[in-house]
């Protein structure tokens, strides 16, 4: 049976139903207990795995099966859907889809095996013209990306060495390797990246649902879709951004007549862009609704301790850090503030797993924006090389401010790894990475530090000197058992000498 | 004159593909129905020599359906497509009044198979 005519229907019919399952899906999130969603879901499934073992693609199969399992269960009731579970389900959804479009580009053996298939112009059959996509483990990738640094090093012990050696053609011929290999590099860190549009393209359907069942009106907007970014990283957001969009629409965006009496259009905005800024994805959920209510945070952030009752006002940076304080944003006391960044912890904790950093802007009544700022890839980040003692250390540009002279006090560093400085007017903590890292300190009259900011916090790191700045090549470890590290990885810099990673996040 | 099949399932790629199948065999396609609902008034309408019923459909089920219709004619012949995994529910269409099943992925053969002998 020739099933390649098929293949069309299969698409389009597939793609229906994946629409049906995350509409059902979606109503899910805002009634969990819907035997009319959960029908629907497993409905939509089922037909998706009839036709995909009809084609014999076996891997949507497989996959619908376990999504099916899963929704069986919740049918017959004997289990509850969780927001967890039907995070998963979500998930499981997600990847079903892709599987789907992925399917139709392979060539399918098909159920029955034609076993005197005999050789046939590719063109012919629409199956085959379609293989332009092949499946590689992402462990592949990862070798490969390992071997692209140590093919790295290796260029930058070379280029030590050719600095002995003159002569026209060996420069120029080791121009183009590097010029090759940089080409290399970043074709070895595409092949991870997908469109941010494959993890973003539910919301729309997720926004309108839950402005619906909220009773608010909302234009939502969707920009930058085609963006692409590493897809572990891209994996791991869907739930924080889900966070942040449905945080908008619940306490952001007032009612259409609330509104109204501030003088603006009853219909509220709320936008999720994707953005490339150099070697950083940015993503952002704006809306034009209240805006944080500064003020009960301030209050709330005082009787919790988390700032001194002289402070009289939360500028953004402190907001951030206020409303990503463990517990904060979550606790029961909080519930009726308006405005609030509810569960803000989790988000920024997700995004500092990935070695990315949130900030935030609000004006009371215009709206809030929430950026997170990603690096495009797991593999490589940009960063400050600085050496403190005999040792080089790399520190991530995604928390670097500025670079400084620090001219200590002088009664500065006395028995303390840490003093305190003026910033504009803000009060930041100065910290000498020497005694912290167990090195003999060292103080002198004008220190070189590096501005860092993470988790809405400033810092100081006072270092010996700067070496330069380079892309470089990650290579994480586990933290010590039982304690955090102060370091995200290691690397190899070009001369082949090693260096930490310095974590910003755990010396903040 | 051929053999008349009323094909119901909910997935347009299931009835094309099934109905592909009969029509080579030299059976009329004479309708289709993508609900169970849908399935018992054609069925009354058409009144097809024989009928393939999808278990899982929206609306009204595949079961219920082959009820409705062996209610309404006790000759009436169905052939139920099932899922794999799906055994449990094809006991409980055959008690419905089913004659016959096969399971998806279809394989021609199989399929041509169940319908003639259900005919037969």
């Amino acid at each position: 049976m020739d099933l390649s005519k098929y293949v069309d229907l299969f698409l389009s019919e597939g793609r229906e139903h994946v629409a049906e399952l995350s509409g059902a899906l979606a109503e899910l999130e805002s009634a969990p207990a819907s035997v009319d969603a959960i029908a629907a879901a497993f409905r939509a499934v089922h037909s998706i795995k009839g036709m995909a073992a009809a084609m014999g693609y076996a891997v949507v199969t497989e996959r619908a099966d376990t999504l099916e399992s899963a929704l069986d269960v919740l049918r017959r009731g004997e289990e509850q859907l969780t927001p967890s579970s039907l995070g998963d389900l979500i998930d499981e959804a997600d990847a079903l889809a892709r599987e789907i479009e992925l399917a139709v580009t392979r060539p399918a053996p098909g159920p029955e095996a034609d076993g005197n298939a005999t050789p046939t112009d590719p063109s012919a059959n629409p199956a085959r013209k379609r293989a332009t996509h092949v499946r590689i483990r992402a462990s592949r990738l990862d070798s490969l990306m390992n071997l692209v640094g140590e093919i790295e090093i290796a260029r930058g012990q070379l280029e030590r060495e050719l600095r002995n050696v003159t002569g026209e053609n060996i420069s120029s011929a080791f121009a183009s390797t590097s010029r090759l290999l940089s080409e290399l590099r970043e074709q070895v860190v595409g092949a991870r990246m997908v469109p941010v549009g494959d993890v973003f393209e539910r919301f729309p359907r997720l926004v309108r649902e839950t402005a619906r069942s909220l009773g608010k009106e909302v234009d939502f907007t969707l920009d930058g879709a085609e963006i692409e970014m590493d897809r572990s990283i891209l994996d791991r957001i869907g739930d924080p951004v889900m966070h942040l969009l449905r945080n908008a629409l619940d306490h952001g965006i007032e009612s259409a007549e609330e509104r109204a009496s501030n003088g603006k259009p009853a219909r509220g905005r709320l936008t999720l862009s994707a953005q490339r800024e150099a070697g950083y994805v940015l993503i952002r959920v704006a809306d034009d609704g209240s805006g944080i209510d500064r003020d009960s945070v301030l209050a709330r952030a005082r009787a919790a301790g988390i700032v001194g009752w002289d402070t009289d006002a939360l500028d953004d940076v402190t907001l951030l850090r206020v409303l990503a304080h463990p517990g904060f944003s979550t606790a029961a006391s909080v519930t009726n503030i308006s405005g609030r960044g509810v569960g803000l912890d989790v988000v920024d904790a997700a995004v500092r797993l990935l070695g990315g950093a949130i900030e935030i802007r609000t004006v009371a009544h215009r709206g809030t924006a929430i950026t997170l700022r990603l690096p495009l890839s797991v593999a490589i980040v940009r960063a400050l090389i600085a050496r403190v003692g005999e040792e080089l250390f790399a520190i991530p540009f995604t928390h670097i401010v500025e670079t400084l002279q620090f001219e200590p006090p002088a009664a500065a560093f006395r028995g303390a790894e840490w003093t305190e400085t003026t910033i504009g007017d803000l009060l930041v903590r100065v910290v000498m990475l020497r005694t912290l890292f167990g090195i003999e300190p060292c103080v002198s009259e004008r220190m070189p530090g590096v501005s860092v900011l993470a988790r809405g916090r400033r810092a100081v790191f006072i270092v010996d000197d700067f070496v330069g700045q380079q892309d470089v090549v990650v290579k994480r470890f586990d933290p010590p058992r039982g304690g955090s590290s102060m370091f995200a990885g290691a690397t190899v810099l070009g001369d082949g000498s090693p260096a930490l990673i310095v974590d910003v996040n755990s010396l903040i | 004159m051929s053999h008349t099949v009323l094909v119901c399932d909910d997935a347009v790629f299931m009835r094309t593909m099934l109905s592909d199948i009969l029509q080579q065999a030299g059976f009329t396609i004479v309708g289709e129905a993508d609900t169970g609902t849908k399935a018992v008034a054609k069925y009354k309408e058409l009144r097809p020599d024989l009928v393939t019923m999808d278990i899982v459909m929206p609306d009204m089920g595949g079961i219920d359906a082959v009820r409705e219709i062996t209610a309404f004619d006790p000759r009436a012949r169905v052939v139920m497509c099932s899922a794999m995994g799906q055994q449990a529910l094809v006991v409980d269409a055959i008690q419905a009044g089913a004659k016959d099943f096969v399971v998806k992925p279809f394989q021609p053969s199989r399929v041509l198979e169940a319908v003639q002998r259900v005919l037969g």
